[in-house]
């Protein structure tokens, strides 16, 4: 029992696998923000972070997803200059929630990761638009949740796309 | 759950706890802490972002080419009528310039005029958010950009301001951003306010002329103008047409939302005033 949990531990901290979900995650950041960015939808542009952090938690578990989680949210606040740190926090709390799908042991992973994803979009936007409201000049409720719908409705899409990616990533790379 | 947050998962939350805690602190008192790491991070970026930015603008022109012959063919009647109109304007523009020039010589006055200096810029990216509303363009402070420099589109209307720069990009506020802050003016009156952003205008894609004085006569159409006070930016730059006029809550100051004159969605090239001069 030992050996085999040692074993399954070896896999999921193969560096290979990390690189993998790495480069995905930067690909998608590349299409969504780079190219889907130019053509905003009811205002609002895709931000499909939460739910790739949500991907990466069903499919590697609580420990491992809530690291992850921290490592991009702490990314991509550097890359905003130090602002939007609540992402780092949010990604610890996505990556716990969303890797209970893994204890679960699921035949098929497609569901869970898009069930996963839309949540932590949903999260995030509720999250998002309570520091707008508190926050943001001249911040009204519909004005908020025309915005944070928007894109949670874009990154929903753009996630399906998505999602296939992070799947390949895991089954072949996973034995390193 | 539980046994997760018995085994590891509670240092984990402390860790992101603490982590989110010292970086929003540090944003807070020192605001160009992590300035270094970004402007890196969007040196490594900007090559990317070109080569998106290429392959989203072929995309563009597609889209209008495939879908935009109507609209262009009506668009080219609207364009030679606006021609005509001006060459007329022109004509009596020039009557006008010369009775200037006469009475100026008269009375012994200098010629008013205003030099700027002109950097040309591409935008290679938008907003990365949805919550603002801002530009990347293709050039930076080795090519001589500075924060606080106004940033125009081809016909001279101001788009925004530099508020980012690193050595081959920056990033333009543009004047719908909720962080806007430009000193501006109704153009006939000459009440002075401070164009500031707000989410709530942003999403109908205008901005918000503030502490206008209670005695400020505005009408819809009028045309709203940098101010130049406190000679950061320069005056009579084109902000854009009041839309709406209103008196705050307070009824101590009124307000005029702002449509932009420039059109802030398509815009490819822009030019960065990197020098002005104005004599008046």
């Amino acid at each position: 029992m030992y050996r085999a949990k040692s074993s399954l531990y070896d896999q999921r901290s193969n560096v290979f696998l990390w690189l993998g979900y790495a480069a995905a995650l930067l690909l998608v950041l590349l299409i969504t923000r780079e190219g889907f960015g130019r053509f905003p939808l009811w205002g609002s542009v895709p931000d499909c972070v939460p739910a790739v952090i949500a991907f990466v938690a069903v499919l590697e578990g609580r420990f491992f997803g809530s690291v992850y989680g921290i490592g991009v949210g702490l990314w991509v606040t550097l890359l905003h200059g130090g602002h939007g740190a609540g992402l780092i926090l949010l990604g610890a709390l996505i990556g716990m929630v969303a890797g209970g799908w893994y204890e679960r042991k699921p035949r098929r992973l497609f569901g869970p990761c898009m069930m996963s994803g839309a949540l932590a979009l949903v999260t995030a936007a509720v999250v998002r638009s309570l520091a707008a409201l508190c926050f943001a000049p001249g911040a009204t409720l519909s004005a908020v949740v025309r915005i944070a719908g928007g894109e949670a409705l874009y990154s929903l899409l753009l996630a399906l796309p998505a999602c296939p990616l992070f799947l390949f990533v895991h089954r072949h790379m996973r034995n390193g | 759950m539980k046994q997760f947050l018995r085994d590891n998962g509670i240092w984990i939350l402390i860790v992101a706890l603490v982590l989110t805690g010292v970086i929003s602190l540090a944003t807070v008192f020192v605001p160009n802490l992590f300035a270094p790491v970004t402007h890196a991070l969007g040196v490594v970026a900007t090559p990317f972002r070109a080569a998106a930015s290429f392959c989203a603008e072929e995309v563009q022109a597609f889209q209008q080419r495939i879908g935009g012959y109507d609209a262009m063919e009506q668009k080219i009647a609207e364009l030679e009528q606006q021609v005509a109109d001006l060459e007329a304007q022109r004509r009596n523009a020039e009557a006008a310039l010369e009775e200037n020039q006469r009475l100026r010589d008269l009375l012994g006055l200098e010629q008013a005029h205003a030099d700027f200096t002109y950097a040309s810029v591409y935008v290679t990216a938008r907003s990365s958010t949805s919550w603002n509303r801002t530009l990347t363009i293709n050039k930076g402070s080795s090519d001589g950009l500075q924060n606080q420099m106004c940033v125009v589109n081809p016909k001279g209307e101001l788009v925004g301001v530099v508020t980012d720069v690193a050595s081959n990009w920056a990033t333009v506020t543009t004047l719908i951003d909720p962080e806007i802050s430009v000193g501006a003016a109704i153009h006939r009156t000459g009440d002075a306010g401070v164009l500031t952003g707000d989410l709530d205008a942003m999403t109908q894609g205008l901005c918000r002329l503030s502490y206008l004085s209670n005695e400020a006569a505005m009408e819809q159409g009028d045309t709203v103008v940098t101010s130049g006070l406190g000679g950061v930016y320069p005056a009579g730059l084109v902000v854009g047409t009041v839309t709406e006029e209103g008196t705050t809550p307070s009824g101590m100051e009124r307000y005029a939302m702002v449509e932009p004159a420039a059109e802030l969605d398509g815009l490819r090239q822009v030019f960065v005033i990197t020098a002005f001069d104005v004599a008046e």
